[in-house]
């Protein structure tokens, strides 16, 4: 009894530590991709004020509306981060949601790319945030759709009673869980980059084109329903990304009906 | 003439140090990852070096590392806009032990920039302004 008292508290320790690593690390990240937006934008100032009249005006001054939108970017996917911390936890559809969120996709897909959607027989109750996992599903959406150059077909599957590995920092690992893949067909990510896609402001998305943001987001939210992340098949092409969501106990045990 | 290598990963900040170093009369030669510098430096000589410290998957302050350990004395200004585990003391420390002549912040001034090339190329006179 005393043991499994002293094993909690060292957990909830090394959590708290990690928490605090990860905010510095987010700290850095941000002083990084700000100072480097910020830059370009006072250089150009600059040189408008002493060259009011330059044949250049239109283009520097597009480079300044270019930076402020772009921090302004990257300042609403930190809110998105960090989010409201009290958004409530209650039981959501998964199955339901997700054939909504893949027939919007669709429905709004340029021509060329399609998705499919797996799902067991069985309905999947989860206990998570609904608006929180639409963020979600959007952002590794639109990942996948980016690493496959927009064409092609990105699968979306979910499945029941999975246990997540070991290896990942869940918040309960006695509950059940189910899961939800997103599955590209595009290179895959190299063994040397598996490590950082979760970091904040990490992207292999071309100039300007990503945040970086994206995957952080999504393991701010998941982990905060007590669920997480994972690169599930690291040693081929494409990617699959899978989210851990604790399913939710009262639904499930009433036989998993959600209607 | 002053022959500046700029080593920078983010398109935005390049083009805005290239457009200063033009702006001022200097010739500028750009490239983004440590190897691409290590190709020019062998094909040429350079009067000073820029050098990000955040280069995507490298560290700009590894390859001045490689660059001293090689036998290169070129004068370099680092430039750094922080990043995980990069304090403005971690990089200044390492900066000088690496014999780098300037650390820069991102965003710096013109000025800064311009006084920093100077001072690292042996020339005389003052920025101006800013």
């Amino acid at each position: 009894m005393q043991l499994t008292e002293e094993k909690r508290l060292i957990q909830d320790k090394l959590h708290g530590l990690q928490k605090i690593e990860a905010i510095n690390r987010f700290a850095g990240g941000l002083a990084h991709e700000l100072s480097n937006i910020l830059h370009p934008a006072g250089v150009y100032a600059r040189a408008l004020k002493s060259n009011p009249d330059t044949n250049d005006r239109d283009r520097l001054l597009e480079r300044i509306n270019d930076a402020v939108l772009r921090a302004g970017e990257i300042l609403r996917q930190t809110l998105a981060m960090a989010g409201p911390g009290d958004r409530e936890s209650g039981p959501v559809a998964i199955d339901t949601l997700l054939r909504e969120i893949v027939g919007h996709a669709q429905d709004v897909a340029p021509k060329g790319l399609s998705y499919a959607l797996h799902l067991p027989g069985e309905a999947i109750t989860a206990r998570a945030n609904e608006s929180e996992l639409r963020q979600v599903m959007l952002n590794l959406l639109v990942n996948a759709a980016d690493a496959q150059g927009a064409h092609g077909t990105v699968a979306v599957a979910a499945g029941l009673s999975a246990s997540p590995p070991a290896d990942l920092d869940v918040a309960d690992r006695e509950q059940t869980f189910c899961w939800i893949d997103v599955t590209d067909d595009g290179p895959g990510v190299p063994a040397h980059l598996q490590k950082r896609i979760f970091e904040p402001f990490f992207t292999t998305k071309p100039g300007g084109r990503g945040t970086g943001l994206g995957l952080s987001v999504v393991q701010g939210i998941v982990s905060g329903w007590g669920g997480g992340i994972t690169l599930e098949n690291p040693d081929r092409d494409g990617a699959t990304f899978r989210v851990w969501i604790p399913l939710d106990s009262i639904a499930t045990e009433i036989g998993g009906t959600h209607d | 003439m002053i022959n500046v290598l700029v080593i920078e990963d983010d398109p935005a900040v390049a083009e805005s140090i290239l457009f200063v170093l033009g702006q001022n009369g200097y010739a500028a030669c750009h490239v983004t990852t440590g190897r691409a510098a290590a190709d020019k430096l062998n094909q040429q000589q350079y009067s000073c070096a820029l050098i990000d410290v955040w280069l995507g998957d490298e560290d700009g302050l590894d390859l001045l590392s490689r660059l001293r350990g090689a036998g290169n004395d070129l004068p370099v200004i680092i430039m750094s806009g922080g990043g995980p585990g990069r304090t403005l003391e971690t990089v200044s420390t390492r900066a000088d032990v690496l014999d780098a002549r300037t650390v820069l912040f991102k965003p710096f001034s013109d000025g800064e920039l311009l006084d920093a090339i100077r001072k690292a190329c042996g020339e005389p006179g003052p920025a101006d302004g800013q």
